[in-house]
């Protein structure tokens, strides 16, 4: 009507036109919606695989961890069981050698005296002191002892019972008894003696004691 | 704007083209995919698509040989290679196309239209079911009585539906047919866009095969047209009966003359074939100016386009020239180098001959949408 365009196609050629852009607007719509389900399904594809490798590492990783902590769970079972094999062990052995400590005792010993015997009785390793212990006393391991020998004077005996008594790990050092005595055969009398003691197994050991007092016990002899 | 005299080199032109003025394009190409213009000949079939809308840069061109039965649908699929998208704008033959004045009520619209179809169904004496209608409204105001002069283009709606079923069979959409004169006069009007151009008048003559359009132009709307029976053939006759030679023999020498092949006494003999043969589109042209400047009070024209088939051949702008003093014969010197640097174009007939194809690829989009 305004002389610049017109259109004089007849109705049916119209619609046909009509319809044929529809479909292909559907079509191009259709591409688009398949191109973009593609790249969604790729995109998810590509996720997936990342995420079940994801899993598959965390798999491996939990199953070490909850192996580790299985192997930590028995060694620490081992641990305790060998803890309270050694604490058993404790109570019934002593942490030193018998001969270490009679190195001890001899570098204690004064010239004149001659030790006869060495007595420890094992069975008050795990005797609980008489009466029991006190609440807020410490305990301790202990061994009781005792030594008999003769020396030449009551002052050796005390000079040894001094010097024993100065050992950090022997408590309680007493004399239980002194007598006379005649040495057979050579006319000459001594004095006999038996010293009771205890020693403290949770003291340090009479070994480095015994390198340390060697000295003295050289200038007791 | 430079006078014909002073030509590049690539567009051939004569004495008789001595008043030729070169356009200047000032409409910027768009973007997106232009339509195909397609233009249904009596003898084949023009397919036409810039590569952007509104450039004159082509990006194919194609010519599909037909007989009266129309193009085959395999033959349109094999052409349509290389062109983008399948959008159509179709312009079918003159002969399938009628005009008539009549003088319709102020309506709008889809009524306006029904109007015209059923005035031109009386005035054709067919019934108003069989055809499609559009009216181009020739008057500004209405008369005495409350009607506006109107032209009433119409067309039968079967004959059309059967030209436009192989261009559907080969996958072609078209989204618009109009007539030729309405492409061809858009192609003269791309310049008629700015404000100070809307009002230029100018007359587009198309001179078909058979027939020759003549299209008064406001700017860059149609505001009358008037179809005059005489054309390229009657040209071809005239030229036979002078030589004494056959017709196609005639149609050759007319196309060596066009074409600057000829000169002497066989050129003159061209010239004068034409210029008696064109007589009636002259007077109808004159006439055509005349009714635009007196009874339409558009105003002196500005210029006259030459363009069709046989827009080139010599004599005819030369008796256009006489017929109508004062106004300048003007050209679109670039457009037509653009054309006329296709193979497909120069080898069918020029730039002139494909001028209707290319107007139908400037139908504006808001148009197409509005259509489809």
């Amino acid at each position: 009507m305004t002389g610049r365009f017109m259109d004089l196609r007849p109705l049916a050629v119209r619609d046909r036109v009509r319809d044929a852009t529809e479909r292909l607007r559907i079509g191009r719509l259709a591409v688009v919606a398949g191109g973009l389900l593609s790249i969604a399904w790729v995109s998810g594809a590509w996720r997936l695989s990342v995420a079940r490798a994801d899993h598959q590492n965390a798999t491996i990783r939990a199953e070490n961890v909850v192996g580790m902590e299985a192997e930590v769970a028995e060694m620490r079972a081992k641990l305790e069981r060998s803890g309270r094999e050694l604490a058993t062990w404790r109570t019934v052995t002593m942490p030193f050698g018998t001969g270490e400590l009679i190195d001890s005792i001899v570098a204690d010993l004064p010239a004149s005296a001659t030790l006869e015997s060495l007595v420890l009785d094992a069975g008050s390793l795990i005797a609980i002191p008489a009466g029991g212990v006190r609440r807020g006393e410490p305990s301790f391991r202990r061994v009781e002892g005792k030594i008999e020998g003769f020396a030449a004077s009551d002052e050796a005996v005390a000079a040894l019972v001094d010097a024993l008594r100065s050992r950090p790990f022997m408590n309680g050092v007493r004399v239980v008894t002194t007598r006379h005595r005649e040495l057979a055969g050579e006319g000459e009398v001594a004095r006999e003696f038996r010293v009771a003691f205890e020693l403290d197994l949770e003291a340090a050991s009479p070994a480095p004691v015994a390198a340390a007092d060697s000295v003295d016990g050289e200038n007791l002899r | 704007m430079s006078p014909v005299g002073t030509e590049s080199g690539l567009v051939r032109g004569g004495p008789e083209t001595r008043r030729i003025i070169m356009m200047r394009q000032i409409r910027r190409p768009g973007r997106g995919t232009p339509p195909i213009g397609v233009e249904i000949g009596r003898d084949g079939t023009m397919l036409l698509q810039p590569r952007r809308p509104g450039s004159d840069e082509i990006r194919r061109a194609v010519f599909v040989p037909h007989g009266e039965s129309g193009p085959e649908p395999t033959d349109l699929r094999r052409a349509l290679r290389g062109f983008a998208g399948r959008e159509a704008v179709v312009s079918p033959s003159s002969d399938d196309l009628e005009v008539r004045p009549a003088r319709l009520p102020r309506l709008e619209g889809e009524e306006l239209r029904e109007a015209a179809r059923w005035e031109v169904a009386g005035l054709l004496d067919c019934d108003g079911g069989d055809l499609v209608a559009e009216p181009i409204a020739v008057a500004r105001q209405p008369a005495a009585d409350g009607r506006l002069e109107m032209l009433i283009v119409a067309g039968n709606a079967a004959r059309i539906s059967a030209h436009l079923e192989p261009l559907l069979e080969a996958g072609l959409r078209p989204i618009a047919v109009e007539p030729g004169f309405l492409a061809v006069g858009r192609a003269f009007a791309r310049r008629s866009r700015r404000d100070a151009e809307r009002e230029s008048v100018r007359l587009v003559v198309s001179v078909g095969i058979a027939s020759t359009w003549l299209v008064v132009m406001r700017g860059d709307a149609v505001v009358f047209v008037k179809s005059v029976l005489v054309g390229a053939d009657d040209f071809d006759r005239e030229l036979a009966r002078e030589l004494r030679i056959e017709m196609e023999e005639a149609r050759r020498t007319r196309v060596d003359a066009t074409e600057g092949r000829l000169d002497g006494l066989v050129h003159e003999a061209v010239r004068d074939s034409v210029r008696r043969a064109a007589r009636p589109i002259v007077e109808e042209a004159a006439m055509a100016l005349r009714y635009a400047t007196v009874a339409a009070r558009l105003g002196r024209p500005d210029a006259i386009h030459v363009t069709g088939d046989a827009g080139r051949v010599p004599g005819l702008s030369d008796a256009l020239d006489a017929a109508v003093p004062g106004v300048s014969i003007e050209r679109d010197l670039n457009l037509e180098a653009r054309l006329d640097g296709i193979p497909e174009i120069a080898a069918r007939g020029g730039a002139p001959a494909w001028m209707t194809a290319f107007g139908l690829t400037l139908r504006p989009v808001v148009a197409r949408e509005v259509a489809a």
